[in-house]
């Protein structure tokens, strides 16, 4: 159970700025009133911010990933069942890559 | 700003209490929005309306009417003063994280295992999961790893990953204004992409309790730690192969959050096409994360607000 000086000074650094990102924009918001255009940004930040993750992931992975995708999509729609929806995408994924060769 | 360190606070030490609400929220004081959060389709479900309105809430229902708001109590939108911090909320978020460990279980035994082949100890990879709390952000601080420790590089990576957490806080403000002390900052703390989702689910469908928020976060740091070790102590036993089918699974968890998150076509279609859209074409360009990611995002979210406040 070694800890040495120089890794956990990159730790505590890390966890400082890795907290000021969490913290910091509501911080800054609590004190600074946006503009209402950024207001109304804000509160549509969250689907765009997944959409982009979601896209960004999927563009590097073969076509099999993208059904999968879907069959998480259509699972998730008509469960609302989120580690079913898992599990599905999962299953997907290691069914239809030996059929599209991924 | 970093007074708070990561929660450890287990729901147990909670009070059950509705008393969070503060008056008058300082988050707002003197601000002028002249008009109402309008709602573009007029038929959202009463729930999202409500969430709408919010963070415009407080401050339309005291300032643009009357100037003299703030010489006596504020009126305050009832939805908005009615969010609370309980021990059921907690509960509630400790359940609805339950799923998400699936997802997270693959890269957190991968983050270890990373952590395990650059030398670091198991006391110095559970003290990085706890503390930082962000995976992305250690396995790309660990891919630039080297010995000495790369302080500012491992800085620098972790700003990268996570500014995108920055909006997020943010963006939860119907709820984090309510909040104050331990409660507000550690539960800013905890904030993950997927507790964040959730989050914003909750309260556009009309949810109150913010403890939700905290009850996501214990679960899935408390897990990730756990993991994190053990993929760590597992070393090469568990080295599956990049593009192993477990490894969808963090994707597969967000495909389902987004349906959780969408609020029909009318809102939702172009605002997210083109996020999408913007985020590969910059990632085509190759431009380096987080500027794919941002750009999309942001362009997403501008065209949403572009889109709103033109509907009148």
């Amino acid at each position: 159970m070694m800890l040495r000086l120089d890794v956990l000074l990159a730790i505590i650094g890390m966890a400082l700025v890795t907290y000021a990102c969490r913290a910091g924009g509501y911080a800054v918001l609590r004190v600074v009133r946006p503009p209402p255009f950024i207001d109304a940004m804000l509160r549509h930040i969250p689907g765009p911010l997944f959409a982009a993750y979601v896209a960004l992931a999927l563009s590097n992975m073969g076509p099999e990933t993208w059904l999968a995708a879907a069959a998480v999509v259509l699972t998730q729609w008509k469960t609302g069942n989120l580690g079913l929806s898992i599990v599905v995408g999962v299953l997907a994924v290691a069914g239809l890559r030996p059929l599209l060769g991924g | 700003m970093a007074e708070a360190p990561p929660p450890e606070t287990p729901p147990a030490h909670s009070t059950p209490t509705g008393s969070t609400a503060q008056a008058p929220t300082p988050a707002t004081p003197g601000a002028t929005v002249p008009e109402p959060a309008a709602d573009p389709t007029g038929g959202a479900p009463a729930g999202a309306a409500t969430a709408e309105a919010g963070r415009a809430g407080d401050s339309r229902t005291g300032d643009s009417r009357t100037g003299d708001s703030h010489t006596g109590a504020p009126p305050r939108m009832a939805t908005a003063s009615s969010v609370v911090f309980t021990r059921v909320g907690l509960r509630r978020g400790n359940r609805a994280a339950i799923p998400l460990l699936i997802g997270l279980m693959p890269f957190a035994l991968v983050v270890g295992v990373v952590s395990q082949g650059k030398g670091l100890s198991l006391l110095e990879t559970l003290l990085m999961s706890a503390l930082v709390y962000a995976g992305s952000s250690q396995l790309l601080a660990l891919e630039l790893w080297a010995d000495p420790a790369p302080i500012l590089a491992a800085c620098l990576a972790a700003f990268a990953v996570n500014i995108r957490m920055a909006p997020m806080g943010a963006a939860l403000a119907p709820w984090m204004d309510k909040l104050r002390g331990w409660r507000l900052w550690g539960t800013l703390g905890t904030i993950v992409d997927h507790s964040f989702a959730l989050g914003v689910a909750d309260i556009r469908s009309g949810g109150k309790d913010a403890g939700y928020l905290m009850g996501i976060g214990v679960v899935l740091w408390t897990a990730w730690i756990l993991l994190v070790g053990v993929g760590h102590v597992m070393g090469g036993l568990v080295r599956l192969p990049p593009g192993h089918p477990l490894f969808f699974a963090a994707t597969a968890t967000f495909v389902a959050l987004l349906v959780t998150l969408w609020r029909g076509l009318a809102r939702d279609l172009w605002p997210w096409a083109t996020a999408a859209l913007v985020a590969v074409a910059a990632l085509r360009l190759g431009l380096p994360q987080p500027v794919p990611l941002l750009a999309g995002a942001l362009s997403g979210a501008a065209l949403a607000a572009w889109r709103e406040r033109r509907t009148p």
